[in-house]
């Protein structure tokens, strides 16, 4: 009923939807570790796709364009982390304001700068030895060096959070910050370190958006995949490995729309409940998750010098 | 004990810190030697917290000094403090509950650079520590699990782990019970005798005769009086400490002959409290001008009780009210049988911090109205009504426009016994009225509740204080494992005999 080769193309889509959620997903579960909860995640993700772009055409290099999408994550977060953590204000107010700006911001700047341009892009890679697999083989071809570069760094980042003793710092911080206090240990610095570098992953989450498509930068080509982040790290409570798990469920969930088109039976469906299929699911994820417990002291600023806060 | 070192281990001198126009240090002195206990006596709101989180450097003097064996220090941050030898066990603990014993012990003991962490390596760390200084802990275990005595055990080696020195322990007996405080104070001695510099802050006086070598006492901010051993007892502390003699003026009238029976449970069984495990099969009396005392280990079946008699938790059996059943009411009807509630946690349930005393005041009659109330509030009329309660009860200062959370604790107390006691109930659930009050305020307390006994209302007395129980009750019953395990009039039963009770030996 299906041919292989709309399901290679399916499978294909999902992975290479998977990974820019993937990315986010990871540096979203550092930040909230830490005690914040970065709603700003979207706006990174925007900024970090509209650098990777813009580097990208104007050099004409693709590891160029990667590490300006990084840098431009961690410069978010230094502006971030310093509202967040150092102002100490309403982070869900705060990371919306920026979500705004960052809208306006990579529109007028693309449209100044760089317009329909497209720049260089990532090619597939071929695995030794899964090339050769009849279908998986074929999926796999598709895919670029930041699928497995996302799959690598989940264990990393999971090792980092709770098989070191930085990580142990980082969720002390999320947990109980006066404790942490206490223990001789400045809070803020800590969350300052997790903020940086998690924005910094999550504007990965855009670079790859841009560099596994045109190579060119759209208005809002996020399009809401920041908050779906949000949704899956509730989901994967705060587990790397289960956000890997969370990810590629909402990228399957967002090729759907191209699936259905390409079966005869639901020809009548609406392609707009398709495309809708994903954000239902994050609401469904977040509505089903209500007793996943956060980590004791998301969006609280921390204020030093009362003694024993919790 | 050996001469002490002539330099004091930490001192503090002149020490002063405003907080706005509230004076919480007014030029405090403050020595301590190694190998002594040095008491830090006080009322509530004394200043005495803020004193110790300055020597640990949560906050910063406005003026004054301080020094490490005779050297002048200056202390920015806990992380100060801890490299000069100084530790801390606060009075909320500052451990994370949803970390292992082992990862709190060592949260401080490493920095970052380590890598990676050894689970397995940790927990023999702890273990070997614990057993070392004599401070029993489960390593492996996860801190939210733990009861409050455990984890401040956990406090105490996390210091010790790092070798403090001086070590200062904020309000540690306050959430203990009779026997978690003998084992805490037994710890205290052997470090003492180890040669270790230790403060403690406390409000209650028994803890300073059992092992002071010194005690400083303040009020309202400046020290009273530096006492040495064999220089203090209790009459002339709690004087120096409140600023007048405390009277024992508890007069009870003699009870009626067969007053009726007010409360009677039978069968009661509340399988899921809030906390704690359950009770199962509780039969209890209270009569009219009766106050039934229930004693117990922390965890054995009170908080149950409580949830069950207050509509907290769903429960099994029979409670009656004056023969009409009210088990599994809503707080609405217990409320219009008479039934007054005083809760442990004063902050949380007894009262809302952020709103005013009038506000707090009217809660009750907003969600119980007597049935000629007017449609609408009018809070001119509150207002005047919650002034009139405020000084008959003599809440400081008598303001009905102020937040709850402006009073100190013995005074928001108050606020609950106005709002409380002044409906003439017919029964009142009293969970630990007197908790981390001081001495004033809890006298205070004991005299409206026998008041009210005196007035026939039946009440229910739950307290970890033994003393309480035997100065207020008529009859005191001991639970344990959700079991009635004594039960006697207060006149027949020993301190004794109920700490067998409590601890499960059956009569």
């Amino acid at each position: 009923m299906v041919s292989e080769l709309v399901l290679i193309t399916f499978f294909v889509t999902s992975l290479q939807l998977m990974v820019p959620i993937l990315f986010a997903s990871l540096g979203e579960i550092l930040v909230e570790r830490s005690g914040v909860l970065n709603v700003g995640i979207e706006g990174v993700m925007l900024i970090g796709a509209f650098t990777t772009a813009l580097v990208g055409i104007e050099s004409g290099s693709v590891g160029l364009a990667l590490l300006a999408g990084f840098g431009s994550g961690l410069l978010c977060g230094v502006a971030l982390s310093a509202l967040y953590v150092r102002i100490g204000t309403d982070q869900v107010v705060t990371g919306l304001m920026f979500n705004i700006l960052a809208i306006g911001l990579t529109s007028l700047l693309r449209d100044q700068l760089i317009g329909g341009q497209v720049g260089p892009i990532l090619r597939g890679i071929s695995v030794p030895g899964l090339s050769r697999v009849r279908f998986v083989g074929d999926v796999l071809a598709q895919q670029n060096a930041l699928l497995w570069a996302g799959i690598a760094l989940t264990p990393v980042v999971a090792v980092a959070l709770y098989r070191t003793w930085w990580g142990l710092q980082v969720r002390a911080a999320g947990e109980r910050p006066g404790a942490l206090a206490a223990s001789g240990y400045d809070v803020w610095r800590t969350r300052y370190a997790a903020v940086i570098l998690g924005c910094g992953l999550s504007a990965l989450g855009g670079t790859a958006l841009v560099l596994s498509s045109s190579g060119g930068f759209v208005p809002n080509m996020v399009a809401g995949r920041g908050f779906i982040a949000l949704g899956v790290v509730v989901l994967a409570r705060w587990r790397p490995g289960i956000a890997l798990l969370g990810a590629a469920v909402f990228g399957l969930a967002q090729s759907l729309q191209f699936l259905a088109s390409q079966i005869d039976a639901l020809a009548g469906v609406p392609r707009e409940l398709w495309l809708a299929a994903p954000y239902v699911a994050t609401i469904f994820v977040v509505v089903f998750s209500l007793q996943s417990r956060y980590p004791a002291a998301v969006g609280v600023p921390y204020k030093p010098g009362t003694a024993s806060q919790h | 004990m050996e001469q002490p070192n002539p330099k004091p281990a930490l001192a503090l001198r002149g020490i002063w810190k405003r907080f706005g126009a509230v004076t919480a240090n007014a030029s405090i002195d403050l020595e301590v030697h190694s190998g002594e206990v040095h008491i830090v006596l006080g009322e509530n709101g004394a200043g005495k917290s803020t004193l110790m989180n300055i020597a640990f450097g949560h906050m910063q003097p406005d003026a004054g000094e301080i020094e490490i064996e005779g050297r002048p220090t200056r202390l920015t941050s806990p992380a100060d403090a801890i490299a000069r030898g100084i530790g801390m066990v606060h009075q909320h603990f500052a451990l994370v509950p949803a970390f292992t014993v082992a990862e709190n012990v060592l949260l401080g003991s490493r920095s970052a650079r380590a890598g990676m962490l050894d689970r397995k390596g940790i927990v023999d760390e702890v273990s070997e520590v614990s057993a070392r200084f004599g401070v029993p802990v489960d390593p492996s275990a996860v801190v939210r699990d733990l009861p409050v005595d455990e984890r401040q055990r956990v406090e105490i080696l996390k210091a010790l782990h790092r070798d403090a020195r001086i070590l200062i322990l904020d309000e540690p007996t306050a959430l203990l019970g009779v026997r978690q405080i003998a084992v805490l104070l037994e710890i205290i001695d052997r470090l003492r005798d180890d040669g270790r510099a230790i403060v403690l802050v406390t409000h209650k006086l028994g803890e300073v005769m059992e092992i002071a070598d010194r005690v400083s006492v303040i009020r309202r901010g400046r020290k009273q009086v530096e006492l040495a051993r064999g220089e203090f007892d209790q009459q002339v502390l709690a004087k120096a400490m409140t600023g007048q003699l405390i009277v024992d003026d508890i007069s009870r009238s003699a009870g009626r002959d067969e007053p009726e029976v007010v409360l009677e449970c039978r069968d009661l069984t509340v399988p899921e409290p809030s906390s704690g495990p359950p009770v199962r099969g509780l039969n209890l009396r209270v009569r009219a001008g009766e106050v039934l005392g229930i004693a117990g280990v922390e965890g054995n079946g009170q908080r149950a009780l409580i949830d069950g008699l207050t509509g907290s938790a769903r429960c099994e059996g029979a409670i009656r009210l004056n023969g009409e059943d009210i088990a599994n009411a809503l707080p609405r009807r217990l409320r219009r049988c008479g039934v007054s509630i005083i809760p442990e946690d004063r902050q949380g349930r007894g009262l809302v911090p952020d709103m005013t005393l009038a506000e707090n005041l009217a809660l009750v009659d907003l969600l119980a109205p007597p049935d000629d109330a007017p449609r609408f509030v009018s809070w001119r009329r509150v207002r005047a009504e919650a002034k009139e309660l405020l000084e008959a009860f003599d809440v400081r200062p008598p303001d009905p426009d102020l937040p709850a959370s402006a009073l100190s604790g013995g005074n928001q107390q108050k606020v609950v016994l106005a709002r409380e006691l002044s409906r003439r109930p017919r029964l009142v659930v009293a969970d630990n009225p007197s908790w981390g009050l001081d001495v004033g305020a809890i006298g205070y307390v004991h005299r409206r509740l026998v008041a009210a006994r005196n007035d026939g209302a039946a009440i229910v007395l739950v307290s970890h204080d033994l003393d309480e129980l035997m100065k207020l009750s008529d009859r005191i019953i001991v639970v344990y494992r959700g079991e009635i395990s004594l039960e006697s009039s207060r006149a027949d039963v020993s301190l004794d005999d109920i700490g067998l009770a409590m601890a499960g030996a059956r009569r």
